[in-house]
């Protein structure tokens, strides 16, 4: 069972930094060049409020996730990793 | 009204040298009404705030500045002076039905807010007037018939004005085969696809091209075949060639 | 403005009305319907504000539709029920919805056999509103149709002015329409900026815009050509100014520093100061974002008193139409001396430093000022005088 779990962070932080890349024309980056702890906002990626409202689709397309309340957003779009997580603790099983 | 400087994207590569080489070669009616290769539009300022922009988008900014950098004009200092207006026949319908591609795939709360952002006619000015820092007037227009005509006239009202003191005034227009099919090609004139801009001003700056004040008079049959903007724009480029 | 440009006519359909006069009782009574889409279907719960009870015939756009029942309000205010041949005339008119082929069951048909019905692309290419305008009113002069986003009935209108001042013409048909369509009705949910309430303008509360259709449609004409008729008309254009933010493709700059530049370059074409301005028609779409921008500037630039409202409480915003609307609600309101509550507002934005007006309102004075800002950056002001 905690074997699965891990599997299942690692490919959804492949999937989610290949989706990154692609949806939001990060162009010149590989998927696997984007760190772990990446900041998404500011800093790090660089990325902006309209890339944070394509990250809500992309999370509902792909992963059935539903952002309720955006001003829990901040903490979960903060990074990589926190944005892995919040997928990881709430994804449909 | 003298005309500064020009930027082109043909498919004939991209600045007016490109479009030399093509009129010496004989290759003035394929500059109307050929693909523009992706190739073209290659450029490090699409890497980072305009990496996603569509094909429309790109073929804009880089006439636009383009025309800007072949005018010698420094937009730090004259970004309050200078006003943008983009004709254009089609608009960025490419994205337009990407979009609506997204509408027919996924459920509606799922489509890319990106695509929608881009699929409007005046993203392609945002991205100009973005880049370039420029901040006075920006205007897009859209028409199927004489659409550069009518926009090289309101450049010259704003000029008159002193509404500012140069004008970035193109043409983009955008081919796909869903377009080719919608305007069918019995009823159309040309249908080219690329990007035309022009710097027009009253001033005498280091270059002037032309001067582009022998314009269409407006008052003429509305009657016209469908012809993309960039056709028109292109037109005037080999006019003054 | 060295040449007056008079406003000999005007006509307005949306939500609150098919009218001018419709709309104003709505306006007085306080009464407003946003809900949820009848015109497409929609599992989307983000109410609108469509416009009840109207079809158009078939064979041409929605939008065009509304564009000409607007017009025919105008151009029979204006004396030219029987169109404009033989006059020097343009048009310019504002739209988002109609420069694009947005009908999904066309493009369906297409994208599985490869080829689909001339219906809707005949309706398409005949629906360029200003070259349909030219058309069906035998204008002879200038025609361009203006898409800059929500910004764009303000800028045709703009538009219209430098031809006029220019001597191009010396009457244009200005404004702005826009239908109620299912493909920015997902856009703008996408965007994450419609509400799923009624929408709030300059409220503390607010959660985003409600969509709406209409159209809004202003005879603009020299005052010489205007008198020569014998228009007897008081409200005059006298300012309009535009300029870019320069910033982003979806948020508006924080310090509204693109409005400011508009607003003062209107000012300055008026000839007149900031206390000359009676009240403001705000765009007010009651985003987050556009309220606070727009509200902490009239603080800045008119002080915490300014009397001002968004009418987008009233008729959803309309994107094209939306500048062209709010520039007739501006004249209105000069006209009859009061403007309406800013319908929706309950609490203050401490955030803001103003507060719209809570009641209808008598209004003294001569001047009014109509903004309009755009998804792009586009910013855009009109001054609107009553010659008393």
């Amino acid at each position: 069972m905690e074997s699965n779990n891990s599997q299942s962070l690692v490919e959804i932080r492949k999937k989610l930094k290949q989706l990154l890349v692609t949806s939001l024309s990060l162009e010149g980056v590989k998927p696997e060049d984007i760190k772990d702890d990446e900041i998404l906002f500011g800093e790090g990626l660089g990325l902006d409020s309209l890339d944070a409202v394509e990250i809500v689709v992309l999370l509902q397309r792909n992963f059935g996730l539903e952002v309720k309340d955006m001003s829990q957003g901040k903490k979960i779009f903060y990074s990589v990793d926190t944005l892995v997580n919040y997928i990881y603790e709430n994804q449909k099983k | 009204m003298n005309i500064n400087g020009i930027g082109i994207i043909c498919n004939y590569g991209r600045g007016i040298d490109a479009v030399k080489s093509a009129l010496d070669n004989g290759q003035a009616q394929e500059i109307l009404s050929s693909r523009v290769n992706d190739d073209i539009l290659k450029d490090k300022i699409f890497s980072k705030d305009a990496r996603r922009s569509d094909r429309f988008d790109r073929m804009a900014v880089l006439a636009a500045l383009d025309a800007l950098s072949d005018a010698g004009i420094n937009c730090e200092v004259e970004n309050n002076d200078i006003g943008i207006i983009l004709a254009t026949s089609f608009g960025p319908h490419v994205t337009t039905f990407r979009f609506l591609d997204d509408i027919l795939t996924y459920k509606e709360a799922d489509v890319s807010p990106i695509l929608f952002s881009h699929s409007v006619h005046n993203a392609a000015v945002s991205y100009i007037s973005s880049l370039a820092g420029i901040r006075g007037p920006t205007l897009t227009v859209t028409r199927f018939s004489r659409v550069f005509d009518q926009a090289l006239i309101l450049a010259k009202a704003w000029l008159e004005q002193k509404k500012v003191r140069f004008v970035l005034v193109g043409a983009v227009d955008e081919l796909s085969c869903i377009m080719e099919y919608i305007v069918n090609p019995k009823a159309s004139s040309e249908l080219g696809e690329g990007s035309v801009f022009f710097i027009v001003s009253e001033e005498k700056c280091s270059k002037i091209y032309s001067q582009a004040d022998s314009l269409t008079s407006c008052f003429a049959s509305q009657t016209e075949p469908i012809q993309s903007a960039f056709s028109c724009a292109a037109a005037i480029v080999l006019k003054i060639h | 403005m060295s040449t007056p440009v008079v406003i000999s006519g005007m006509g307005a359909i949306c939500a609150a009305g098919k009218n001018i006069e419709e709309i104003s009782a709505s306006f007085s009574a306080g009464q407003r319907a946003p809900q949820l889409p009848t015109l497409f279907s929609t599992a989307l719960d983000y109410p609108v504000f469509e416009v009840k009870g109207f079809s158009a015939r078939a064979g041409i756009m929605r939008t065009l539709a509304l564009a000409f029942t607007a017009a025919a309000e105008a151009l029979t205010e204006a004396g030219f029920s029987q169109g404009l041949r033989g006059m020097r005339a343009g048009v310019c008119l504002g739209t988002t919805v109609a420069s694009q082929l947005n009908n999904e069951s066309w493009y369906t048909e297409y994208k599985n056999t490869g080829s689909a019905s001339r219906g809707a692309v005949d309706i398409y290419l005949k629906g360029n509103i200003a070259e349909a305008f030219s058309e069906k009113f035998e204008i002879s002069g200038p025609a361009l149709t203006v898409v800059n986003a929500c910004s764009s009935g303000s800028d045709a209108i703009g538009v219209a002015l430098s031809w006029l001042q220019f001597g191009l013409c010396d009457i244009v048909i200005a404004g702005g329409a826009d239908e109620l369509n299912h493909v920015p009705y997902c856009g703008f949910g996408a965007l994450g900026v419609a509400s799923r309430q009624p929408c709030m303008p300059f409220d503390r509360d607010r959660s985003g815009l409600n969509l709406g259709e209409g159209a809004g449609i202003l005879v603009l004409e020299k005052e010489s050509s205007a008198r020569k008729r014998g228009s007897r008309s008081t409200l005059y254009v006298t300012g309009c100014g535009a300029a870019a933010d320069a910033y982003h493709l979806t948020a508006p700059r924080p310090d509204a520093s693109g409005l400011e530049m508009a607003v003062r370059s209107a000012l300055s074409q008026s000839g007149i100061k900031e206390s000359d301005i009676a009240f403001i028609n705000a765009h007010g779409t009651a985003t987050r974002d556009n309220d606070k921008a727009e509200g902490r500037l009239f603080a800045r630039m008119f002080g915490p008193k300014v009397k001002f409202i968004s009418t987008k409480g009233f008729t959803g915003h309309t994107l094209g139409a939306a500048g062209a609307l709010e520039a007739i609600f501006a004249a209105l309101g000069l006209k009859k001396g009061w403007i309406p509550a800013n319908i929706g507002f309950a609490n203050t934005d401490e955030e803001l430093g103003v507060a719209p007006l809570r009641e209808k309102t008598v209004i003294k004075g001569s001047y009014a000022l109509s903004t309009s800002l755009a998804f792009g950056g586009n910013n855009a002001a009109l001054i609107i005088e009553q010659k008393r």
